[in-house]
């Protein structure tokens, strides 16, 4: 098992932060059936730095992971209130403020980041630490206030017991008294068969706000005295704005002011459609920009190239594959390659900002809210105490709101204008101004034994990365999945070919395994078709040292009936990874007649250790799983002279409903520390997708999407 | 240009531009956030409200042709949560971000209107609203639900 989930918590997380845990954005909602908010009788007690206890025996978890749909703000609330003891219908969550005592414990470097489906993943434990720590300060308050030892006190639904004669005394009036206590060393965690809410399907929370718009998102931020902004970039990457004839946009009733910058322009006015329709009139040429003259066949060319003739940075070499692929006289090869991925999250980006003096604020949604504080300070050379970062929840991100782009442009404008201003980029900057999952070309070429199974395998992957070679060394964003890849293949080099391309590149849901494994899994499926074998037995052969990995390919297989006949012109297709210390099987079935594809039934198998939330770990898996689906079947990315061709939904499409296949998902309970959920339903569909049109068609798949491909 | 509409059963007098589309005027003039904007081009339904019963996009409609009908938003179809879509919805829990849900309530909600027991394929080619969170299974079983609370109601 790779996954480090043994902390040293900074000591500041057991204690009460000065002014940091009351400053954030007040997002506190109710759990269950009341959504009032907080009704105080008092001060709320700071106990540590992720809990608060008011008297009205309300508890607020400071929440560390940003929500944008994965479920934590429902997640990270039931792991603390089980371990707490409190009820589930007094718990409250707010977002946490800007503050390292909150930074995710997997990260290398401190960070409050919300990405690589890092959030249960790594704070399981250390919120149950804290909220240990919390429950054995509030035990021990009672046990003073009552004369007697703490080991006579149990806890309950928010309640100290004692034990001799069942007197209780509530969190909340505990919690003065408990909150002057020393936190002890290692107060001791339940053992898993003492959970009582972690394991159960709660409700997610904000649902009530979800259901009758009253959510706020970025995007819906208001402000008094707020301007409001359209922007239009340079649509060739680095280009810069060369002239703009402001006299036609100025014209439109409420516009204020035509803001120029560097490489964009931006109209700012009374309401964001008088900025939009302004901007339209501003007559502006842009020039020059680095990709100037680029195309996706060049780039495709470009990477195909590099995967096929160059050996690049060894990043894994077991055996000798290269000696054995040199002598064999039978070397299978081929080519994969698959675009660039757009985030496209249904919210538009969005940021709001306000300057004063020499403060500055920032309402946002973001996924790394000190790369958002950090960029601006910089930006505005002031010291990161002046900024104040405000985060709310985000309408999808899936990667896209790690940087800090759009907050950059917000404070610029918001400068400009010398009012609060929000910036909404419109559906077509958002598309054209991403930071795309890179474009990837995969070469492979392998031998296989006498059984048919591998021998050697050499795969090779060319791409643009997302930063420069570190040291020599290959980007994990880029390679990170393949160097664990788990089959058993004796022999195996993997190579990695960075090339440098102008198009801005970065985290697309489960980053690095979006590519990588669609490559091994499409090459295993190839090989084991070539030798002859079932592609599942294949499997089970190869990967008998992951038994996590065969048990979710054993549950798929059986649910999908793996095996039985299908009618004419249907296939199955079969694939599964580990992904962020989960592991995850998928069978697809699919039918083609006249070319036309039909998905018609997807199952999934995911084990994510202790699901601590089942029915958010289905909806999850299967989110994951439709993204992955549709931007198989129809997402790309394209540049034309050196800008991005698509531009909306009706070219850059997502699913419609009537594509939607029927969807079975099946947890296996295996208990061990809980794995990642967010992205770990993406990387296995598209092979088990182009897998079952092989098993339908003979067809093979090596390029996405498939929507570019004649399937008769 | 002033314009007087009916939203939520009140009117309203709005001061602005004739092609201004109601999706904008909803969010900005009048302050109903609910309604969401997404692509502007009528390819998702996250501004999906009611008008004069129908489910309409707002995003394309000029405030210019919307005259004297009556418009529903997501804060219109119900103070309490109670209709029998937002019952469902939160039975099901059928949203992630929640970005494309009052869209997709909306949808819904008019499409039992005017069918109260639609089909799964009825359903599918009426309720076309666009979801990258991928909740469509949850959305079909919500209207499904729905359209029983509703029977029983
Ligand atoms: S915003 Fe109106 S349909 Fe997308
Ligand atoms: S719930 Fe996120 S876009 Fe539909």
């Amino acid at each position: 098992m790779t996954q480090q989930q043994i902390f040293e918590l900074d000591r500041r997380t057991f204690t009460k932060l000065a002014g940091g845990a009351a400053g954030g954005l007040m997002l506190g909602v109710t759990f269950g059936c009341s959504d009032q908010g907080q009704k105080l009788q008092g001060p709320p007690v700071t106990i540590n730095a992720y809990i608060r206890i008011s008297p009205d025996e309300t508890i607020t978890l400071i929440n560390p992971a940003e929500e944008m749909g994965q479920g934590v703000r429902t997640a990270m609330p039931q792991i603390l209130a089980d371990e707490l003891d409190a009820r589930w219908d007094q718990i409250f969550v707010e977002q946490a403020p800007l503050d390292l005592a909150y930074a995710n414990p997997g990260m290398a470097r401190p960070a409050q980041r919300t990405s690589g489906s890092m959030s249960v993943r790594y704070y399981f434990t250390p919120l149950r630490q804290v909220a240990a720590a919390a429950r054995d300060m509030l035990v021990r308050a009672a046990a003073e206030q009552w004369g007697v030892v703490a080991a006579e006190c149990e806890t309950k639904d928010g309640f100290v017991i004692r034990a001799s004669d069942g007197a209780k005394l509530s969190y909340g009036t505990l919690a003065d008294a408990a909150s002057k206590l020393e936190p002890s060393d290692n107060p001791p965690l339940k053992s898993p068969d003492q959970f009582t809410l972690i394991g159960q399907s709660l409700k997610s929370v904000d649902q009530l706000k979800k259901v009758d718009g009253s959510l706020e998102f970025t995007i819906d931020i208001d402000l008094p005295g707020m301007l409001h902004a359209a922007l239009a970039i340079t649509p060739v990457f680095g280009g810069q704005l060369a002239s703009y004839d402001e006299s036609e946009a100025l014209k439109v009733k409420g516009v204020r002011q035509i803001v120029p910058m560097k490489d964009a322009i931006a109209v700012v006015a009374e309401r964001y459609w008088q900025a939009k329709k302004a901007l339209d009139l501003v007559q502006v040429t842009f020039e020059g920009g680095d990709s100037l003259g680029l195309s996706t066949e060049a780039i495709y060319a470009d990477l195909r190239e590099g995967a096929e003739q160059e050996e690049g940075i060894t990043f894994r070499d077991d055996g000798n594959s290269k000696e054995l692929l040199q002598a064999s006289q039978q070397v299978i090869e081929g080519t994969y390659v698959v675009p660039y991925l757009a985030h496209a999250s249904m919210e538009p980006l969005a940021c709001v900002a306000k300057l004063e003096g020499e403060t500055c604020e920032v309402w946002t949604g973001t996924q790394s809210i000190q790369a958002a504080a950090r960029s601006v300070a910089r930006f505005l050379d002031v010291p990161t105490e002046q900024i104040t970062i405000h985060t709310g929840p985000m309408g999808g991100s899936f990667g896209r709101r790690l940087g800090a782009d759009l907050e950059i442009r917000a404070v610029e404008i918001a400068q400009a204008a010398g009012a609060p201003v929000k910036v909404i980029w419109s559906r077509e900057e958002d598309i054209r101004h991403d930071y795309y999952r890179p474009a990837v070309a995969a070469h492979f070429a392998a031998t296989l034994d006498e059984q048919g199974f591998p021998e050697a395998l050499d795969l090779r992957i060319a791409t643009y990365a997302m930063g420069p070679p570190r040291g020599g060394r290959a980007d994990s964003r880029v390679v990170g999945s393949m160097s664990d890849m788990v089959y058993h293949i004796p022999h195996v080099r993997f190579g990695y070919v960075q090339r440098e391309q102008p198009i801005p590149v970065g985290s697309w849901r489960s980053v690095a395994r979006s590519h990588n494994t669609f490559f091994s899994e499409s090459l295993i499926d190839e090989l084991a078709h070539k030798a002859g074998h079932d592609p599942l037995d294949y499997r089970r052969a190869l990967i008998k040292e992951t038994p996590r990995l065969l048990a979710v390919l054993e549950l798929v297989a059986e649910k999908s009936e793996w095996g039985t006949a299908l009618p004419e012109g249907h296939g199955r297709g079969i694939a599964a990874t580990p992904c962020f210390d989960s592991f995850v099987a998928h069978v697809v079935e699919v039918s083609v007649f006249k070319g036309e594809l039909t998905v018609h039934k997807v199952i999934n198998a995911v084990d994510c250790g202790i699901a601590v939330n089942p029915d958010i770990v289905v909806q999850q898996i299967e989110g994951a799983m439709i993204q992955g689906l549709y931007a198989a079947l129809h997402n790309e990315i394209t540049i034309e002279n050196g800008a991005v061709v698509e531009s909306n939904f009706h070219d850059y499409q997502m699913l419609m409903p009537w594509e939607m296949p029927e969807v079975e998902t099946h947890i296996v309970q295996s208990g061990e520390l809980p794995g990642g959920i967010g992205e770990v339903g993406t990387p296995a569909l598209a092979p088990a997708l182009t897998n079952a049109i092989y098993a339908a068609t003979g067809l093979r798949i090596r390029t996405l999407p498939i929507s570019g491909h004649e399937l008769s | 240009m002033e314009f007087t509409i009916k939203v939520n059963g009140a009117s309203q007098v709005v001061d602005v531009d004739p092609d201004t589309p109601l999706l904008w005027v909803i969010r900005e003039e009048l302050g109903l956030t609910g309604t969401k904007y997404s692509c502007g081009i009528a390819a998702c339904g996250a501004c999906t409200v009611h008008v004069d019963g129908e489910a309409t996009r707002s995003c394309v409609l000029p405030i210019e042709f919307v005259g004297q009908s009556e418009i529903t938003t997501i804060e219109g179809l119900s103070s309490d949560r109670s209709h029998p879509v937002q019952q469902a919805w939160l039975e099901i829990d059928v949203p992630q971000c929640g970005y494309c849900q009052s869209g997709q309530i909306m949808a819904a909600a008019a499409l039992l209107e005017e069918n109260p027991n639609p089909s799964d394929e009825e359903i599918k080619e009426t309720v076309t609203n666009l979801c990258r969170c991928g909740t469509y299974n949850r959305v079909l079983k919500g209207i499904k639900r729905a359209a029983e609370l509703k029977a029983t109601a």
